[in-house]
C-alpha cells in the first residue's frame, strides 16, 4: 500500500515540472507559426523556371522540348517577347486564371518596360489550358484571339497529343505577337545600316581606308613585335564575345493584368 | 569649468545628432508613406480601367444577344438598369477611400455582374447565338474583363494593405500626416467566398 503512493506521485511531479515548459514551447510554436503565416500568404510549392519550356508534367518529348526551347529563345532575341510554356500535373482545384496570373507575375515573364510576356499553361489532369497575356501584348493578342487559338487546338489536347498541341499553341501565339516589338539592332546590323547610308564616294573612301589598314596589319605581322600587338588585339576582340553558360537566368520582370483566355 | 563646458558641448552635440537621426528617419518614413499612397492611387486607376472596359463592352454584347433572343426583355432591362447605376459613380481614388461610397459602388458593380451572368445564362438557350462568331468573341472578352477586374481588385487590396500597415504601425503613424487607413474591396458575390486558395 505504501509503495503505491510514491509510484502514483512520481508522474504527477514530473508532469508538474514539465507542464509550464511544455506550455511555453507550444506557445512559442504557435507564435512562430502565426508569424510565419503572416509572411507567406499561402502554402505553395515553389515552381522555378527551367527555361522557356517548363514541362513539369512530363508530357512533351525531348525533341519537341528542344525545338520549342530554341525557337522561343530565338523569338525572344528578335522581338524581346517572352513566350513561356508551362505544363503541370494538377492545380489541386485552384482556378486556372488565378494560378496562371500569379505564376506569370512571380516569374516576371516579359520585359519590365514592355510587359511583353505570354504564359501558355497546360494542366494534365483536367485538360484545361490557359493563355495568359502580359499587359503589353493585350493589343495584338486580345482575349478573343487567345480564346480562338485555344479552341482551334482543342482536338490535339482532347486526344492527349501534347507535342502537337503545344507546338501549335506556340506557333499561333508567336504569329499573333510577332509584329508588336522589335529587338534593338545588333552591332553588325547597325554597321551595315550605317554603311548603306553612306554616299557612294564615302563608301569608296571607307573601303580604301580598310584596305590600307589591312595592308598595315599584314606588314606588322611580318615583324615580331608587330605580330604580338596585332595578336593581342585579335585575341581581345574574340575574347570579348564569349558568353557565360550555366543555369537559366530568369525573365525580364513583366507584369500581367489578367488578360488572356482559358479553355 | 572646463570639464563642465566639455560635458555640455558633448551633450549638445549628442542631442543634435539624435535630432538629425530622428528627422532624417521621419523624412524617409514620410516619403515611404507618400510612395505607398501613390501606389494605391495607381492601382485604383487600373481597377477603373478594368471596370470601364466592362462598361464599354456591354452595349455591344446586349445588341448581339438581342438579335437572337429579342423577347428576353426582362434580362436586357436588368442589364441596362445595372449599367446605368454603375455609370452614376465617378471613380476616383478619393471615392474608393470613402468606405460608404465604396460599399455602394461595390453593390452597384455586384448588381451589374449578376445581371451580366444572367444574360450569359439566357444565351445558352439559343444555339444560333452560341455559334455566332461575334458572340463568341464578346463572350471571351467578357470573361477576360471579369478576370482583369478580379486581378486589379486584388492588386488594389495588396497596395492598400501595404499603405495601411505603414501608417497604422508604430513609427509610421507619427509621420502619417493626417492620412487615414483606406478600405479594401470586399467579397460581394456569395460564391466568391468559396473560391479556392491561391497557391502554386
Amino acid at each position: 500500500m505504501k509503495a503505491a503512493v510514491p509510484l502514483s506521485y512520481k508522474p504527477k511531479l514530473t508532469q508538474r515540472r514539465r507542464g509550464p515548459m511544455k506550455r511555453i514551447a507550444v506557445l512559442m510554436l504557435g507564435v512562430m507559426i502565426f508569424l510565419m503565416s503572416g509572411c507567406t500568404p499561402a502554402v505553395h510549392k515553389d515552381l522555378k523556371p527551367t527555361g522557356y519550356v517548363n514541362d513539369f508534367a512530363n508530357v512533351l518529348s525531348l525533341q519537341t522540348k528542344g525545338k520549342l526551347e530554341s525557337d522561343l529563345l530565338n523569338y525572344k532575341k528578335t522581338t524581346t517577347n517572352e513566350v513561356v510554356v508551362v505544363t503541370v500535373d494538377s492545380l489541386d482545384g485552384q482556378d486556372i486564371a488565378d494560378f496562371a496570373n500569379h505564376l506569370a507575375r512571380k516569374w516576371g515573364i516579359g520585359t519590365k518596360e514592355k510587359n511583353n510576356g505570354v504564359l501558355i499553361l497546360v494542366v494534365k489532369d483536367t485538360g484545361k489550358r490557359r493563355i495568359e497575356v502580359g499587359r503589353g501584348l493585350e493589343g495584338v493578342l486580345p482575349d478573343a484571339t487567345a480564346k480562338s487559338i485555344l479552341l482551334e487546338t482543342r482536338p490535339q489536347f482532347k486526344n492527349r497529343q501534347y507535342d502537337e498541341g503545344v507546338s501549335l499553341l506556340v506557333e499561333k501565339v508567336v504569329l499573333a505577337t510577332k509584329g508588336e516589338y522589335k529587338a534593338p539592332p545588333t552591332e553588325e546590323q547597325r554597321f551595315i545600316a550605317w554603311f548603306i547610308s553612306l554616299a557612294w564616294w564615302e563608301k569608296v573612301l571607307f573601303v580604301i581606308g580598310a584596305l590600307i589598314l589591312l595592308c598595315l596589319v599584314i606588314a606588322a605581322l611580318g615583324s615580331d613585335s608587330g605580330s604580338a600587338i596585332v595578336g593581342a588585339f585579335i585575341g581581345g576582340a574574340l575574347g570579348g564575345d564569349d558568353s557565360g553558360g550555366g543555369g537559366f537566368g530568369g525573365f525580364g520582370g513583366g507584369d500581367f493584368g489578367g488578360g488572356g483566355a482559358s479553355d | 569649468m572646463r570639464m563642465v563646458g566639455m560635458v555640455l558641448g558633448g551633450l549638445v552635440l549628442f542631442f543634435l545628432f539624435i535630432t538629425f537621426v530622428v528627422v532624417s528617419y521621419g523624412i524617409s518614413k514620410h516619403n515611404e508613406i507618400v510612395r505607398l499612397d501613390n501606389a494605391v492611387a495607381k492601382r485604383a486607376g487600373y481597377v477603373n480601367s478594368a471596370l470601364q472596359r466592362r462598361y464599354d463592352l456591354i452595349p455591344n454584347l446586349v445588341a448581339t444577344v438581342k438579335a437572337y433572343a429579342a423577347h428576353e426583355r426582362g434580362t436586357f432591362e436588368a442589364v441596362a438598369k445595372a449599367r446605368a447605376a454603375v455609370g452614376q459613380f465617378t471613380v476616383t481614388p478619393q471615392m474608393l477611400a470613402n468606405p460608404e461610397m465604396l460599399k455602394k459602388f461595390q453593390a452597384a458593380q455586384g448588381e451589374l455582374s449578376s445581371a451580366l451572368s444572367r444574360l450569359m445564362v439566357v444565351s445558352e438557350r439559343y444555339p444560333d447565338l452560341k455559334a455566332n462568331q461575334n458572340f463568341l468573341e464578346l463572350q471571351a472578352q467578357l470573361e477576360g474583363t471579369e478576370n482583369r477586374i478580379k486581378v486589379e481588385r486584388d492588386n488594389y487590396n495588396t497596395a492598400v494593405e501595404a499603405f495601411n500597415n505603414c501608417i497604422g504601425q508604430f513609427p509610421g503613424n507619427i509621420f502619417a500626416g493626417g492620412r487615414t487607413e483606406k478600405p479594401m474591396f470586399q467579397l460581394t458575390t456569395p460564391d466568391a467566398q468559396n473560391a479556392p486558395q491561391v497557391k502554386f
